[in-house]
C-alpha cells in the first residue's frame, strides 16, 4: 500500500520540522516553538563573525594597494585566502559536532518514527534535509559579509567584471567544498564508527569520539604554523603541513581556480577535490548502511551505554576524599553524570575548548609571531605563558560550573530531595572537590612539568604552587551562593543574560590575567615579592572559605526548582502599617 | 501513627486536597483510594515532604513533621507514583546512591544492595543502565530503594505498576509482613482487587475530600455491598461507565 504523494509531502516537510528543531532542542536548551528566533540569533551571531572578518582582512588592502607590486600583493593576500577558508572549515567543524547527536536518526527518533506511519527512506531523506539546510545556513552566515567583499579583496591582479565574478563565484564554490568536506568528513567518522563498533561500545565511544574530534578541530585551526606564502610552499620542510592540512588543499583550489599555474598549488588543489570525493563516498556509504540498520539497531539496544566495571578510579577518589556517605554519594554521582551524560560532557568540552582556543592562539603567538629580537618580547613572551594555564583553569571551573546547573533528568531529584537534610554541607563539599579534581589538578599536574622543561626548575615550582593556590580561591569564588546538588535542579534558561555577561566576562578575564600575571611575573624574580604574592592569595582564599561558610549557614533549605525572576520587584518601602 | 488534621492543599485557587483527615495505624496497611486527580498524590507529596501543605497538620508519632523533617525522612520510604530515576546508572548503582544519601554503614550496604537485587531477579541486570530497564524493572529498583534502610513508615504510590504477576505476589506479601513486622504502610492504589487483598482499612478520596475512611468489612456492611469495587462505583462514579465507553466508542468512528 503507497501513501499517496500529497500525504508523504506533508510527512516530510513535518519530519524536517521536527529535526531541525531537534538539532537545537538538545535537553539543554528546549526552543519549541521559537525556532525561526534561534536561528536568526544563532545566523546573526555568526554574520557577526563575519563582519568582524571583514573588517580585519579589508581595512589592510587599502593601504597595501598603494605601496606593493602586484606580486608582493598577492602574496600578501595568500594568507588572508587560507585565513578565510580555514575560519569557515573551523566554523563549520564545531558546528557539525554541536549536531554531532543528531547526525544520524537516534533511539529516539526510532521509537516514536518507527511506531508511524512513516516510511523509513522518508526520515532519512528528512534528516538530509535539515542536515542540509542548517549547513547551508550556517556557510550562508559565516560567510555573509567576507563572501561579498573578500573576493574582490583577496584576488589581486583581477580586472573587469568577468574576472571580479569569476573570484566571486570561486570563493564561494571553495568555501561550500571546504565546508562540505569538513561535514561530510565528521558525518563519516561516525557513520564508521556506527557501524563497524557494536552498539554498546559505539555509545560509550562515540561521545569520546566527539569530545576528541571537537578538540583536533581546534588544535588544527590554531596551532597549525602560518605557511600560505610563496617562500614557504618552496622549502621542502613545510610541504608536510600542506599535505597534512585540508585548509591548505582549499586554498590551493582557490589559487588555481581564480588563475595560479603554480604546479604545488595545482598537486594542492587536486587533493582538495580527491578529498572532497573521498569523504563523501564514505558518508553516503555510511548514510546508506545506517538507512539499511540503524532503525532496528537502535530500538533494539539501549540509548545509553554503561561501564561494565563501575567508574573505578572516581569511586576510590570519592572513598579516600569523601567521609560520609552523603558526600561520598553526591561526588560518585557526580563523576558518573559527567562521564556517561554526552549533553554535560559536551557543554564542558565547549568552554574547555573556548579555554583551549584562547591558550592556542597565546601558544601560537608564542611559536610562530612573536620573536626574541622584538623589543619586549621575551617579557611578553613569559608573561603569555604564565597566563595560559589560568585562562584554561577558568574555562574548565566555569564550565563544570554552568554543567552542574544543567539537569540530569530532573524528575528524579525526588531522591535527593527526600534526603537532602543528611547532605546539607555534603553537596558543597563533592562540588568543590570535583572542581579540585578535574579543573585544578589537571591543570596544575599538566602546567608543572612543562614549565619545569623550559624554565629553571625553582621559578617553575613557584609559579606551579602559585597557580594552585589561586586555582583554590578561583573554586571557592565559584562555589558563592551555590545552593543545589549538581544535575538537580531544574533550569531556567535566559535568567542569565549570557550574551551580555559573557563580555563582561570575557573582558573581565582579560584584564585580571594581565594584572595577575604582571605581579607574579614581578614577584618570581624576588623571593619576599614572591613570599607576599602568595601569602596575600591564601589568606583571600581563606577568607573566601569562611565567607563561604558563612554563607552556607544561613541557607533555609537547597535549591531543587530554578524560579523565574519577578516581572514585577516590589521596592518593599511600605512601612508596618 | 501517622495522622492527617485538617490537610488542605491549593494550587494557584484550584483546591487539590480538601481538609484530609485520617490516621494511619503501625501493625497496618491504610489503602488511600480515589479516582484520577481527586488528590491521592498531592497528598502523598506532603506526607513525604515534597510539597508543603496550604493548611492543616501532619503528625508522625504525634509530633508535627514540619518541626522534625529530618527524623521524619529518615524513617520514610516512599514509592513514588511515577518511576523517575537516573537513566545514566545501572540499578546497582541508583541503589548505592539512595542508601549512601542515608549514611547507610559502607560495610554493609553492598551485600544488602546484591541480596535485594537478587530477590527481586534483578541481579542480572545490575551493570544495565536503568534507561533499558523496563517498567516492572524500574518500579522494583523504586521498591528496593524504599525499602533498603528498613523504614519505619512505608508510603506507597501505585507500587504494583508495570509489575509482572510473580514480582506482584512478592510485593503483596511483602507489605502484609512488612505490616506484620509493626511498621505503618500507606497504600496509594487504582488496583481495588489489591487493596481489597492487602489493606486492613482503606480512605477513599473524592474531589480532594475523605468520602469514606473504615475498615473494608465495615464499610461492606454498612454500604450493603458485597466488595470494594461496589463500594467505590457507588461513593465515586457520576455517570454508566457502559455509556461512557459507548460515546467514546462512536467518537472514535466519526
Amino acid at each position: 500500500m503507497t501513501a499517496p504523494p500529497g500525504r508523504e509531502r506533508r510527512q516530510f516537510r513535518a519530519l524536517v520540522r521536527l529535526f531541525a528543531y531537534r538539532f537545537f532542542d538538545t535537553d539543554i536548551i528546549s526552543v519549541r516553538g521559537d525556532l525561526s528566533s534561534l536561528l536568526s540569533q544563532f545566523a546573526a551571531l555568526l554574520a557577526a563573525l563575519s563582519l568582524v572578518l571583514v573588517l580585519m582582512t579589508a581595512g589592510k588592502y587599502a593601504g597595501l594597494y598603494q605601496h606593493l607590486t602586484e606580486k608582493q600583493l598577492h602574496a600578501a593576500a595568500w594568507a588572508d585566502q587560507e585565513f578565510l577558508i580555514s575560519t569557515t572549515m573551523a566554523i563549520i567543524g564545531v558546528f557539525t559536532l554541536l549536531l554531532w547527536d543528531a547526525l544520524f536518526p537516534d533511539r529516539r527518533d526510532c521509537m516514536i518514527l518507527g511506531a508511524m506511519p512513516v516510511r523509513v527512506p522518508a526520515v532519512f531523506a528528512a534528516k538530509l534535509a535539515a542536515l542540509g539546510a542548517a549547513l547551508g545556513l550556517a556557510v550562508v552566515a559565516v560567510n555573509s559579509f567576507t563572501g561579498l567583499v573578500c573576493p574582490f579583496l583577496i584576488v589581486p591582479g583581477a580586472s573587469g567584471a568577468l574576472d571580479a565574478a569569476r573570484d566571486f563565484g570561486v570563493f564561494w564554490l571553495v568555501i561550500l567544498l571546504a565546508s562540505g568536506f569538513v561535514f561530510l568528513l565528521l558525518l563519516g567518522v561516525q557513520g564508521v564508527a556506527l557501524h563497524l563498533l557494536p552498539h554498546d561500545l559505539y555509545l560509550r565511544w562515540s561521545s569520546l569520539i566527539q569530545t576528541a574530534a571537537f578538540f583536533a578541530v581546534l588544535t588544527l585551526y590554531f596551532l597549525t604554523p602560518p605557511l600560505a606564502n610563496p617562500h614557504a610552499l618552496a622549502v621542502p620542510e613545510d610541504r608536510l603541513w600542506y599535505a597534512l592540512v585540508p585548509s591548505y588543499w582549499f586554498f590551493g583550489l582557490f589559487e588555481v581556480l581564480t588563475g595560479s599555474t603554480n604546479a604545488a598549488l595545482d598537486t594542492l588543489a587536486r587533493r582538495a577535490l580527491a578529498g572532497v570525493l573521498l569523504v563523501a563516498l564514505v558518508a553516503a556509504a555510511a548514510y546508506l548502511l545506517a538507512y539499511r540498520r540503524q532503525m532496528r539497531r537502535a530500538v533494539e539496544q539501549s540509548g545509553i551505554a554503561p561501564s561494565r566495571r563501575a567508574f573505578t578510579l572516581w569511586g576510590v577518589l570519592a572513598r579516600v576524599l569523601a567521609r560520609r556517605g552523603p558526600e561520598r554519594a553526591i561526588l560518585v554521582f557526580i563523576g558518573r553524570t559527567l562521564a556517561r551524560s554526552r549533553q554535560h560532557r559536551l557543554l564542558l568540552a565547549i568552554y574547555a575548548g573556548m579555554g583551549m582556543a584562547y591558550v592556542f592562539s597565546q601558544a601560537a603567538y608564542v611559536l610562530y609571531r612573536s620573536r626574541a629580537t622584538d623589543f619586549g618580547a621575551l617579557e611578553g613572551r613569559a608573561q603569555t605563558a604564565l597566563g595560559i594555564p589560568l585562562i584554561l583553569l577558568f574555562f574548565l571551573i566555569v564550565g563544570l560550573r554552568v554543567s552542574f546547573s544543567i539537569p540530569m533528568e530532573v524528575r528524579a531529584n525526588w531522591l535527593f530531595r527526600l534526603t537532602d537534610p543528611f547532605a546539607r554541607g555534603a553537596y558543597l563539599n563533592a562540588t568543590r572537590t570535583t572542581l579540585l579534581l578535574l579543573a585544578l589538578a589537571p591543570v596544575v599536574a599538566i602546567a608543572a612539568p612543562i614549565y619545569m622543561a623550559v624554565w629553571p626548575w625553582p621559578r617553575a615550582l613557584c609559579h606551579a604552587a602559585f597557580l594552585a593556590a589561586l586555582g583554590l580561591l578561583i573554586v571557592e569564588l565559584a562555589l558563592t551562593g551555590f545552593a543545589k546538588v549538581p544535575f538537580t535542579c531544574s533550569y531556567l534558561p535566559g535568567k542569565a543574560n549570557l550574551k551580555i555577561m559573557f563580555g563582561v566576562y570575557w573582558g573581565l578575564l582579560i584584564i585580571t590575567s594581565e594584572i595577575v600575571t604582571d605581579v607574579e611575573q614581578r614577584a618570581l624574580g624576588h623571593a619576599a615579592g614572591y613570599a607576599w604574592l602568595m601569602g596575600i592569595t591564601l589568606l583571600a582564599w581563606l577568607v573566601a572559605a569562611l565567607r563561604g561558610r558563612w554563607a552556607r549557614a544561613r541557607i533555609p533549605a537547597l535549591r531543587f526548582e530554578e524560579q523565574p525572576e519577578p516581572a514585577v520587584v516590589g521596592l518593599g518601602l511600605a512601612g508596618p502599617s | 501513627m501517622l495522622e492527617l488534621r485538617a490537610l488542605t492543599k491549593r494550587y494557584s485557587g484550584n483546591l487539590a486536597v480538601d481538609d484530609v483527615s485520617f490516621t494511619a495505624l503501625p501493625g497496618e496497611v491504610t489503602g488511600y483510594l480515589g479516582p484520577n486527580g481527586s488528590g491521592k498524590s498531592t497528598t502523598v507529596k506532603m506526607i513525604t515532604g515534597l510539597l508543603d501543605p496550604t493548611a492543616g497538620e501532619i503528625l508522625y508519632r504525634g509530633r508535627p513533621i514540619r518541626d522534625h523533617l529530618v527524623e521524619f525522612k529518615r524513617i520514610l520510604g516512599y514509592v513514588p507514583e511515577e518511576p523517575y530515576l537516573y537513566p545514566h546508572l545501572t540499578g546497582a548503582e541508583y541503589l548505592e546512591l539512595a542508601g549512601e544519601l542515608r549514611d547507610l554503614p559502607a560495610a554493609t550496604l553492598p551485600g544488602k544492595i546484591g541480596a535485594l537485587l537478587e530477590l527481586f531477579s534483578l541481579a542480572g541486570d545490575r551493570h544495565a543502565p536503568i534507561s533499558s530497564y523496563s517498567k516492572g524493572m524500574r518500579q522494583k529498583i523504586l521498591i528496593c530503594a524504599a525499602i533498603l534502610h528498613d523504614p519505619e513508615l512505608i508510603v506507597l504510590d501505585e507500587p504494583f505498576s508495570g509489575l509482572d504477576v510473580h514480582a506482584g505476589l512478592v510485593l503483596r506479601s511483602l507489605i502484609r509482613s512488612l505490616a506484620a513486622s509493626g511498621k505503618t504502610v500507606l497504600f496509594s492504589s487504582h488496583v481495588l482487587e489489591i487493596v481489597e487483598k492487602v489493606c486492613h482499612r482503606v480512605v477513599i478520596l473524592h474531589k480532594g475530600r475523605v468520602v469514606a475512611n473504615d475498615s473494608i468489612d465495615r464499610l461492606r456492611d454498612l454500604m450493603a455491598l458485597p466488595t470494594l469495587e461496589d463500594i467505590f462505583a457507588q461513593l465515586i462514579t457520576d455517570s454508566d461507565p457502559d455509556a461512557t465507553a459507548r460515546q467514546i466508542a462512536e467518537v472514535v468512528r466519526q
